[in-house]
């Protein structure tokens, strides 16, 4: 380093960062953050200064004054930055939109940026909102010892991320995802268990995919799943359960069994896959995972056995220090074995951006959106059709809320009865020890057909032929979604919108309680 | 407007247009057509002025003709409408054309002052023209001013000017000899005198009157020494420049300071020179002339200018804030080193008017370094130190000042087009730094990662982390992907992968951009449409067939492999199905195994005339658009056609269709076929 006056801590100085502005030879006037960001004309480009460590979050999923949503376009001029682990390449202008989501630097970075079709208060907290990461390094941390147990065995390390609403459990999945497939090309399988989320698939699925190349950070779905043409980013081929309520408790036993052989087939590709198995996995679960903690007992039970869990991170509500304190207090720890797991409990990501109903709905309309037409890089065309009203037969699972499971622990060993089957590995004697109610919640029932059922609803095409018994039917997989955009019930035909060209697939459908008006 | 007026008026306005150069047949045209359809007269002036008014300045001057002649010939209404807005046209014209251009438009105003033969007066009313008379005088006033700026200056101030300089030259020669502790040399003796004898020619310049002969001879003289002083600064120059910025300034400040005590004597002429510093080299013959009339006055303007200065240089110090000024004196600072170059002379062709330019610029210095000097006592400069980027631009700045640029402006520009940029500069030490560490670790030997509550949340742990094993998922891997930003290594292994995800990234764009697709068929009409990136989503695979599959399928970006790959296993279905059915599939099957192994490709496809009997096949002949081909086309020299490429998406290369290539040229696959049979 023979370079005088280049060392980092030097240069760090000369760009003082507390003066109010200084003047950049070539770039012009740029903003240093102190507080607050300027705004000196809202369409023009605007500087922002970034230092290590800092974070800027933005929330894109509200709207404007006029209802409009709002676009920004950031381009990274120097120095590293990253969007949720997954580092933005500079000089390359990235568009956001309809999401929440944070820039954090890395190192000192600049950052140019512009906003379209602004029509917010200049003084909004939503483009001014940088704060410092405190959290970022936990997540390192944590990062790094599951990266060192990568490179000692063969079997990787299966992680459970627990927490609280708005702790950041999904962006832990995903920063962690990301971290782990930059230093070697692992591909740890990540498991979406939240069917309200949608990632790499629309609303209401749980799903499952290894993650072998970089996450889309524009996309708050991470990933498209396969398109048959070109993207500018390697989409995934997943794997879709369909779960098809929109809250857990609507139809606990659907779930658990959606989960299961989710988890089944899982299990088997990791036997089939070393390079997955070796990467281990990083598992993303709904908060009601651990907020009702009692009910989800059996499934949590049944996770990490099947999964062979060795890590459950649970994301603590509060930001404090006293986590080690509070961690032998943790209501898991009566469940898990201690020699097996190792629990580690986080403080709340730094600069959650805290999810409302609003925005939850947003995403699940856009995934749907996403589904069929693509996203802001990839326009995919999907295929209107349309089919008599005898040539569909659709089926439906029942809503069977059964409060006594999420009002108290009385009937724990009622629900937990399918999966403590698993458990010992009896899958052949599940149906026979199943009580009435499970049963009830298992059986499909014919819908039918007519425009207020099925009007803009999401149906889930399965892997089987249309006449398959509908016990079997719950068994296979699916194919994909079509959306049932009219209902003619005069001429007794209904529009599909299908993702793939052709006919309706003769195969079975089963009714979603997603409904889609485009 | 009837009609005919309207087509009339169009007919003008389109000669006009014509008008781009100085043509006599269309301003003759234009003046009939006035004449002749006086009823148009408003139609025809508003149009006209327009031309002036929008034309470009070039052109003005021809408009004017044309306006000119319409009004000398058809006169009245013209001469009355014209005059309404003449002057504004004049003046605006006047102003934005070059100086040829302007005698033009002068002695066309001087022709409207003249009586006209049918009138007896002048074309246009009297007022119009006092208007623009009024203009011009002032105007040439003006630029007489200019013309005279630039004179060269009286004989008598210049030589004084001269001695002036040279008596700073020897005092900085002297000044430097006692840094060197040489007092007793022989040089010093001699510059002593020098100093003297100056001081002698001096005062007799300015009492006696000497012959103009005696004048010039006395400024050769001037004129040789002064070259020789001249070559000893630059070498002491050259030698300064090579030190520190401060070091520098300090120098700096003990010349100045010497060089006001030791000019005491000519002072005068130095503070004159500080009082009209503002550029105006005239102001000062003037003063000059007065002083030399009286040395008591010129006395007592030395002291009064010396005071004033001295005041303005504190009053400066008191009235910036202690923060803005901090800023100031910084910026002071790469004035004053720059402003030192300016003192090195231009050698051989001392121009009289530069060297009083210059002049100006040394006593504007002078009180620059006055407000520096009183900045510093007060402890007020920021002074960089010496590891700092503004020591390491001022170096290279100034080894830029020796090689001859005199302008701090354009070696800043120059010295950006040099020099990376500070980004990029600090990327790579961050690269390098982050290399070494990375290097040197291992996530084994690391037992404070063991992963417990206490190790995630210590700081201890972070600290490792943050200094060394975060560098393994950022800068360790110090070859960004520039589209998507993923980072690649520097093994070979590492940068075969990055070229291989460079090409796929290049493969993808130009699918997603779409392709040309041009098509031969059998009457060989070619057709130019654009296939676009077209896709839908697939269909989710089932679980059974999930439980198999492996990612890199998708993921790889090797060659190779992309053609399986295509993302699309329902496509590939296809390709299987439809591909070998047909002879051409097969053969198109043949060539992308041929892919890998490129050595064969000539070989293989494009001689492979023994198949060439099967007329069906001929239309599968294709050929790989070699790299070093720049238009991605050829022109078949059967059929005289120009091929374009097209992009073919199954083998993911530009192809030429129906394309044969025999000892090195192409030809269609078919004509080569007839010509052959022939």
């Amino acid at each position: 380093m023979s370079l005088p006056g280049l060392e980092p801590g030097h240069t760090g100085n000369t760009l003082s960062l507390d003066s109010d502005s200084i003047n950049d030879p070539i770039n012009g006037p740029i903003n240093i953050y102190n507080g607050d960001v300027k705004l000196a004309n809202k369409d023009e480009p605007q500087y922002l200064t970034l230092s290590i460590g800092m974070q800027w979050s933005l929330e894109l999923g509200k709207q404007d004054l006029v209802g409009q949503h709002v676009k920004i376009y950031i381009t990274v001029l120097s120095g590293i930055c990253e969007v949720l682990g997954t580092e933005l390449a500079n000089d390359v202008e990235y568009c956001f939109q309809d999401w929440n989501f944070s820039v954090l630097a890395i190192e000192d970075s600049r950052i140019k940026w512009r906003l379209v079709n602004l029509m917010i208060p200049l003084d909004d907290p939503f483009i001014n909102n940088v704060t410092p990461n405190d959290n970022a390094k936990y997540v390192y941390n944590l990062h790094f010892a599951i990266e060192k147990l990568r490179c000692s065995s063969f079997t990787g390390p299966k992680v459970l991320i627990l927490g609280n609403k708005n702790t950041g459990k999904t962006s832990l999945s995903r920063i962690l995802s990301s971290y782990s497939i930059k230093n070697k090309a692992y591909q740890p399988m990540f498991i979406n268990l939240d069917p309200e989320q949608p990632i790499v698939s629309p609303p209401g699925c749980i799903m499952a995919t290894p993650i072998s190349d970089l996450i889309d950070l524009q996309s708050p779905f991470w990933n498209e799943s396969l398109t048959s043409g070109a993207t500018k980013l390697h989409s995934r081929q997943p794997l879709i359960k369909n779960f098809g309520f929109e809250k857990i408790e609507d139809n606990f036993d659907w779930y658990v069994d959606t989960v299961r052989q989710m988890l089944d087939t899982v299990d088997r590709r990791l036997y089939n896959d070393p390079l997955v198995q070796r990467s281990g996995c990083i598992i993303d679960t709904p908060s009601c995972f651990y907020e009702s903690y009692e009910s989800f007992e059996s499934v949590l039970n049944m996770i990490i056995s099947k999964m062979k869990i060795d890590i459950i991170v649970i994301l603590s509500a509060n930001t404090n220090n006293d986590i080690s304190t509070t961690i032998n207090a943790e209501p898991i720890n009566k469940i898990i074995d201690k020699n097996k797991c190792s629990v580690i409990k986080l403080p709340k990501l730094t600069g959650v951006i805290p999810n409302d109903d609003a925005y939850k709905r947003l995403l699940q309309r856009l995934a749907i959106r996403d589904y069929f037409y693509g996203d802001l890089n990839t326009v995919i065309t999907p295929y209107v059709t349309s089919c008599d009203f005898t040539d569909l037969i659709i089926w439906e699972l029942p809503v069977n809320n059964r409060s006594d499971t999420f009002n108290g622990s009385a009937n724990v060993g009622d629900a937990s009865i399918p999966s403590n089957n698993q458990n010992n590995g009896n899958n052949n004697n599940t149906e026979n020890d199943m009580s009435a109610d499970t049963v009830k919640s298992l059986t499909l029932q014919p819908v039918e057909v007519n425009q207020p059922n099925l009007q803009h609803a999401i149906i889930t095409i399965y892997h089987c032929p249309k006449r398959t018994e509908p016990k079997q039917i719950l068994q296979s997989s699916v194919m994909g979604f079509a959306l049932i955009t009219e209902v003619n019930e005069k001429r007794q035909r209904c529009k599909l919108l299908l993702p793939v060209p052709g006919s309706l697939p003769k195969n079975a459908l089963v009714l979603t309680s997603y409904r889609y008006l485009e | 407007m009837d009609g005919e007026t309207e087509a009339v008026v169009k007919q003008f306005d389109f000669v006009l247009k014509e008008l781009t150069f100085n043509s006599r047949p269309i301003i003759t045209t234009l003046t009939k057509m006035a004449e002749e359809n006086i009823s148009c007269a408003k139609y025809f002036v508003e149009i006209l002025e327009n031309r002036i008014d929008k034309c470009v300045p070039s052109q003005k001057l021809f408009a004017f003709y044309a306006l000119d002649s319409i009004c000398k010939n058809a006169g009245s209404p013209y001469t009355i409408f014209f005059s309404k807005n003449l002057f504004k046209l004049y003046k605006k014209t006047y102003l934005i054309v070059n100086n040829q251009v302007r005698t033009k438009l002068i002695s066309l105003f001087k022709s409207w002052l003249q009586p006209t033969k049918a009138t007896g007066e002048p074309v246009f009313d009297k007022t119009t023209l006092n208007v623009i008379e009024n203009f011009l005088v002032k105007a040439s006033a003006l630029h007489q001013k200019n013309l005279e700026s630039m004179l060269p200056t009286p004989t008598i101030p210049l030589l004084f000017k001269e001695i002036d300089k040279l008596t700073a030259l020897s005092n900085e020669r002297i000044k430097d000899l006692k840094d060197n502790n040489n007092v007793n040399s022989e040089d010093y003796n001699k510059l002593l005198a020098k100093l003297e004898v100056l001081k002698q020619l001096r005062l007799v310049l300015a009492k006696e009157k000497l012959s103009g002969n005696a004048l010039k001879q006395v400024q050769l003289q001037l004129k040789q020494v002064f070259a020789q002083d001249q070559q000893y600064l630059q070498e002491k120059h050259r030698i300064q420049q090579q030190q520190q910025l401060h070091q520098q300034q300090q120098g700096a400040e003990r010349e100045q300071s010497q060089s006001f005590i030791s000019n005491e004597n000519y002072s005068f002429n130095t503070t004159s020179n500080i009082a009209g510093a503002s550029h105006s080299g005239t102001s000062i013959i003037p003063l000059f002339n007065n002083n030399k009339n009286s040395d008591r006055i010129s006395n007592l303007n030395k002291d009064l200018n010396l005071q004033n200065s001295s005041e303005s240089s504190t009053t400066f110090s008191t009235l910036f804030g202690p923060n803005s000024l901090s800023t100031t004196a910084s910026s002071l600072n790469y004035g004053i080193s720059s402003g030192l170059n300016f003192t090195q002379p231009n050698s051989n062709n001392t121009n009289n008017v530069t060297d009083f330019l210059e002049l100006g610029k040394q006593s504007k210095l002078n009180k620059l370094q006055n407000l520096y000097d009183s900045l510093s006592k007060e402890n007020l400069l920021y002074i960089p130190s010496k590891n700092s980027i503004v020591t390491l631009f001022d170096k290279l700045n100034s080894i830029r000042n020796v090689d001859g640029s005199d302008s701090i402006n354009s070696d800043i520009e120059k010295l950006s087009q040099k020099l990376p940029s500070i980004s990029t500069l600090l990327n790579i030490l961050n690269d390098f730094h982050a290399l070494m560490i990375v290097n040197n670790i291992n996530l084994d030997n690391a037992p404070k990662l063991q992963l417990t509550q206490e190790n995630i949340l210590s700081n201890e742990t972070s600290k490792i982390v943050m200094d060394n094993f975060i560098h393994l998922i950022y800068r360790g891997k110090p070859n960004k992907c520039s589209t998507c930003g993923k980072r690649y290594g520097n093994t070979p292994h590492e940068k075969m992968l990055q070229c291989y995800h460079l090409d796929w990234h290049f493969r993808i764009n130009r699918r997603l951009k779409g392709t040309s697709y041009n098509a031969d068929d059998n009457n060989s009409t070619t057709f130019v449409a654009t296939q676009r990136n077209i896709q839908s989503r697939n269909w989710y695979i089932p679980d059974l067939q999930w439980v198999g599959f492996k990612d890199d399928e998708i993921v790889s970006t090797r060659f190779n492999n992309d053609s399986k790959s295509t993302t699309d296993i329902g496509e590939e279905n296809r390709k299987r199905n439809f591909g070998e059915d047909t002879v051409g599939g097969k053969r198109k099957k043949r060539s992308e195994e041929n892919m890998s192994s490129p050595q064969k490709i000539g070989g293989n496809i494009n001689s492979a005339e023994d198949t060439m009997d099967l007329s069906a096949d001929l239309h599968e002949h294709y050929v790989i658009v070699p790299e070093t081909m720049v238009d991605n086309s050829y022109k078949c020299s059967i059929c005289q056609e120009k091929v374009t490429s097209i992009y073919d998406d199954d083998i993911g290369e530009w192809i030429w269709k129906n394309t044969i290539q025999v000892d090195g040229k192409y030809y269609h696959a078919t004509c080569y076929k007839e010509t052959k049979n022939i």
